[in-house]
């Protein structure tokens, strides 16, 4: 507004604003399409080799990864694809673990110490390791437990006879049965977000950054940059089978 | 879920840890198979080994394997998740899992012991086909695949067949049942299970089961047709038994000295499960009462000059104690290491359902069914040798 | 074999028994090789299509398993149709949060507005409880130290609320918490300090020395003594300066001071709300009745409560703070 009040603009529109407008409104029009031919680009499977990170000191237990992942996988109750730990260690060493309901909740009640007497204490999320050497592609009799190219581990649910060997044989305790289906079920990775160019639905949800997956082949993604500069370690390395889920923050308690 | 009771939880267990997956039909299933394998072995103990005194019981021990093996597949189907795809085990069998073996294993043992039952029953067969007429006679004739001749040549062919496999049955037989304990020893997720001796423990306490229900089975048959036991039969059993238990429990305890022993970073977990967990299950039925009992009464046996009578108490009781200590074995190396958590933090509880698809009614029809179709075989073809004490006094 | 041994005639001028020399052997091991290539057959007819090209699976598998449909839409497609609130909810600090970690998953909700059904079909999740916002905001020990959060006694007690039950979003727009005036990422960078109980929960840490290779630690009086010993003459003197100004320091915006002039952030306090004790806080009925009321004229209408409450004569924040007052506290 100028200081007499007047509106300095000419009536209507001129000729340089109307052809500045269409060019606005093309490019308007044209760049959703653009986005979206570029998200539906073909995945190639041999570009990628995916891991997962968890960054230990972002995690803040919501159990929103755990409410977001029973939505999109249809996850039966009872059981977990993924579950948020509670470690509390105390002043005197004692550790004590929790896990209500997997964290499907979060963590309604603190824990029933005073804070003298903690140490420290912290959140752990857990979900399929997606080894390297899996010991549950290893044993499944029937080829239904298998590692794609792309380095996630999966099952199909058309050849699984539900024997449980492979429930035994991992050694994160992240499988288990169907209840009602009666075939194996784990956390896929989202592979059928990832190989569309989303993010997995505990990682999207995540309200902090704690968890994502990423691209292992790739030098400049998200997780090669933070394992590059990071500490982190792996659940049960001693076992060899070469996890690919890597922990920012490990600490010893945690198994 | 599945009809079991809710799982007590101790400590902290990963959350899909507090429902065990494999149950009481998991036990049950090397439980048979490991009749299957010692009752084999007894057999072949005659016909390979020339233990002459077990001719009596050579023959049913032949059968009894055959009858166990035809219902090792049941506790498996009945655990699966999809039972209707279990033929995809040997339709795509993984060369990396040794559950895939199973299939290849259990085809093979399954085509010698019915190859090795038939030459060895065939004489048995031709006289039922020979003395029977109509439709029964019909249906022994076509066993016989419609060759009745038996004279010294086709016994000599019979008999060389049935060494043959005797001999070749004994390896199957032990890949049959010690690829189970190879797939428990060689789950490295589980400390309560990884171990190389799990193979030959498995085998072990297989054969003891084995022998031990055949001297069970003889006992009750005899009993049952009021005739003496055949003592030198019932003593060679015995003492192999002995012999066979000595070895299994000293492995058995071999293994936990050892990891107590080590104190690996899991020891302390494992040694909550042994002592309070499995307290009573593990300490008292498999070791004192299970173990201890019978390595008492049978040595009293194999090395004391005692009457027959007492004989026949001390072996039978051994048997019975010795059926229950390798269930309890089995329960507690199948059960016991899915009590506790991999976490190492935590335990879980298990108590088989009633009624559902993998509850305890079901378990025990199971076993109980073999034993059934022993008694039909026997009704359709005598089992024992006619000139043995036993094989008359079977009604006819 | 020792088999013909058993001859009644020692067997030695015959022949040794073949397997193949009876009609009932012959049968029996040709029956015996039909059924074992009957099942290699079998089998073999059986085997999957596709199984074993990639690996020891079927390779369908794969594409099944990719092909399935997402379920969680994500905050972009919530955008297409909520903008209004969307752009609120990028613009504060719930920015991070998704929409569907508080609304549930939005697939039923798209499918149904897509296909033109009616209201009720496909509704999303609204009702949220004060345990809702707890599940993040609950203080527990093991939360980490930088991440807000609340004892929810103690926020109550602080910001006056005397009903306990109380909603959060009675204050706090769920896509706009804070009410900031301008985004997260352009707040101001504030140097990255760590007060003490950033990491330690124990206050009696603070009388101790620091040990060697320590993080430096600050509270706002060690460069900003004046305007701290101003404000601590004014009426807001109790309140911690984190209060008002959110420093974050938890997350990818860590460094940023959110000074924030929006009246909605300071009504959040100063609102006449029932579940709101009366004494300790001064409570206006809204911002304009407070305007029309203190105002003049057109003219002394400001648009900020710090517009008017910043000037000398209503004084009730602190004085201005100016960069060089890092020399005046002096450094450690």
């Amino acid at each position: 507004m100028s200081d007499d009040g007047r509106d300095p603009r000419p009536e209507g529109l001129g000729r340089r604003d109307f052809i500045k407008l269409g060019f606005v409104g093309a490019f308007a029009i044209l760049v959703p399409f653009a986005v979206r031919a570029a998200e539906r680009a073909p995945y190639r499977r041999e570009d990628y080799t995916w891991g997962f990170i968890v960054d230990l000191q972002k995690c803040m237990g919501c159990g929103a990864c755990v409410r977001a992942c029973k939505a999109e996988n249809t996850v039966p109750d009872g059981f977990n694809r993924t579950w948020v730990e509670r470690y509390t260690v105390r002043r005197d060493g004692k550790v004590e673990v929790d896990s209500p309901l997997g964290a499907l909740n979060g963590f309604p009640e603190d824990v029933p110490h005073p804070p003298i007497e903690v140490g420290k204490s912290f959140f752990v999320p857990k979900l399929c390791n997606q080894c390297s050497t899996a010991p549950c592609v290893q044993v499944c009799p029937v080829g239904a437990s298998y590692a794609a190219p792309d380095g996630v581990t999966l099952v199909d649910r058309k050849r699984c006879i539900g024997c449980g060997y492979c429930v035994q044989a991992c050694p994160y305790g992240v499988r288990y049965i169907h209840p009602q289906n009666g075939y194996a079920d784990k956390c896929t990775l989202c592979y059928h977000r990832i190989t569309k160019g989303l993010q997995t639905a505990c990682a999207q949800a995540c309200p902090v950054g704690a968890r994502s997956a990423g691209n292992l082949k790739d030098t400049t993604s998200r997780i090669r940059q933070l394992l590059n500069s990071s500490r982190y370690g792996v659940l049960k390395p001693a076992l060899g089978t070469n996890p690919k889920c890597y922990y920012i923050g490990l600490d010893k308690e945690v198994v | 879920m599945h009809g079991e009771a809710i799982s007590e939880l101790m400590g902290f267990v990963f959350p899909n840890e507090q429902h065990v997956t494999w149950t009481v039909m998991i036990v049950l299933y090397p439980y048979i198979t490991g009749l299957v394998a010692g009752a084999f072995i007894v057999s072949s103990l005659y016909h390979l080994f020339g233990q002459e005194s077990l001719k009596p019981v050579a023959r049913f021990a032949l059968v009894s394997s055959f009858a166990f093996l035809l219902f090792a597949t049941m506790p498996l189907l009945l655990h699966l998740g999809l039972p209707t795809r279990a033929f995809n085990i040997m339709i795509t069998p993984s060369s990396s899992s040794a559950m895939a073996g199973f299939g290849i294993v259990y085809l093979t043992y399954m085509a010698i012991v019915v190859v090795e039952v038939w030459f060895s029953m065939r004489e048995e067969i031709v006289g039922r086909a020979l003395a029977t007429t109509g439709v029964l006679g019909f249906l022994f004739k076509a066993l016989a695949l419609f060759d009745l001749r038996v004279d010294e040549r086709t016994r000599a062919l019979d008999h060389r067949v049935v060494r043959f496999l005797a001999g070749l049955g004994i390896p199957v037989a032990c890949f049959l049942h010690g690829y189970v304990g190879f797939l428990f020893g060689s789950i490295k997720a589980n400390p309560w299970w990884s171990t190389p001796m799990m193979f030959i423990i498995f085998l072990l306490s297989a054969i003891v089961s084995g022998i031990a229900v055949l001297i069970l089975l003889f006992y009750v048959i005899s009993w049952v047709r009021r005739v003496e036991v055949d003592a030198p039969c019932v003593q060679t059993m015995a003492n192999f038994l002995w012999g066979f238990m000595i070895i299994d429990v000293a492995l058995e305890l071999m293994q936990i000295l050892s990891i107590a022993y080590q104190q690996m970073a899991e020891w302390e977990a494992l040694q909550i499960l042994i002592e309070d967990k499995l307290f009573w299950s593990h300490v008292v039925i498999q070791l004192l009462i299970g173990s201890l009992v019978p390595f008492l009464l049978l040595g009293l046996n194999s090395l004391v000059k005692l009457r027959q009578r007492t004989r026949n108490v001390l072996i039978f009781s051994s048997s019975v104690l010795l059926l229950i200590q390798v269930l309890a074995m089995r329960w507690n190396v199948v059960i016991g290491g899915q009590l506790m958590s991999k976490s190492f933090r935590g335990y879980t509880s298990y108590m088989p359902g009633l009624w559902d698809h993998e509850g305890l009614i079901v378990a025990v029809v199971v076993f109980t069914v073999p034993f059934l179709l022993l008694r039909f075989f026997d009704f359709m073809v005598p089992l024992f040798p006619s000139d043995s004490a036993i094989g008359k006094g079977r009604p006819s | 074999m020792a088999g013909d041994a058993h001859g009644p005639d020692g067997g030695d001028e015959h022949r040794k028994t073949g397997i193949l020399s009876f009609p009932y052997s012959r049968r029996f091991f040709a029956l015996f090789l039909v059924a074992i290539l009957g099942g290699l057959a079998v089998r073999a007819a059986l085997r999957p299509e596709g199984f074993g090209e990639i690996g020891f699976f079927r390779t369908g598998a794969l594409a099944e398993e990719a092909a399935r449909e997402p379920t969680l839409q994500g905050k972009g497609v919530c955008s297409e149709c909520h903008a209004v609130e969307f752009a609120a909810h990028e613009k504060d600090v719930h920015v991070t949060v998704q929409c569907e970690d508080c609304h549930g998953s939005g697939d039923q909700h798209v499918k149904a507005r897509k296909e033109g059904l009616p209201p009720e079909q496909g509704k999303m999740f609204r009702e949220l409880a004060q345990a809702n916002c707890l599940a993040c905001h609950r203080r527990l020990q093991a939360r980490p130290k930088l991440f807000p959060t609340i004892d929810i006694g103690e926020h109550f007690a602080t910001v006056g609320v005397t009903d306990p039950a109380t909603k959060c979003q009675s204050c706090h727009n769920p896509h706009e918490p804070l009410f900031l005036d301008r985004k997260v990422e352009q707040a101001r960078l504030h140097p990255l300090i760590h007060a003490c109980t950033d990491c330690h929960a124990d206050s009696a840490i603070r009388t101790k020395p620091l040990p060697e290779g320590h993080v430096v630690t600050f509270q706002c009086k060690d460069c900003h003594a004046g305007v701290l010993a101003d404000f601590k003459t004014k009426p807001h003197k109790d309140l911690d300066c984190q209060m008002c100004h959110v420093f974050r320091q938890d997350s990818e915006f860590s460094g940023r001071i959110l000074k924030n002039g929006n009246p909605k952030f300071c009504l959040m306090c100063h609102q006449k709300q029932p579940f709101r004790g009366k004494g300790r806080i001064p409570q206006l009925e809204s911002f304009e009745a407070h305007r029309n009321e203190m105002a003049a004229d057109e003219s002394e209408k400001q648009n900020r409560c710090v517009d008017c409450h910043g000037e000398e004569k209503i004084h009730t924040m602190h004085g201005p703070v100016v960069s060089s007052q890092a020399a005046e506290g002096g450094t450690r």
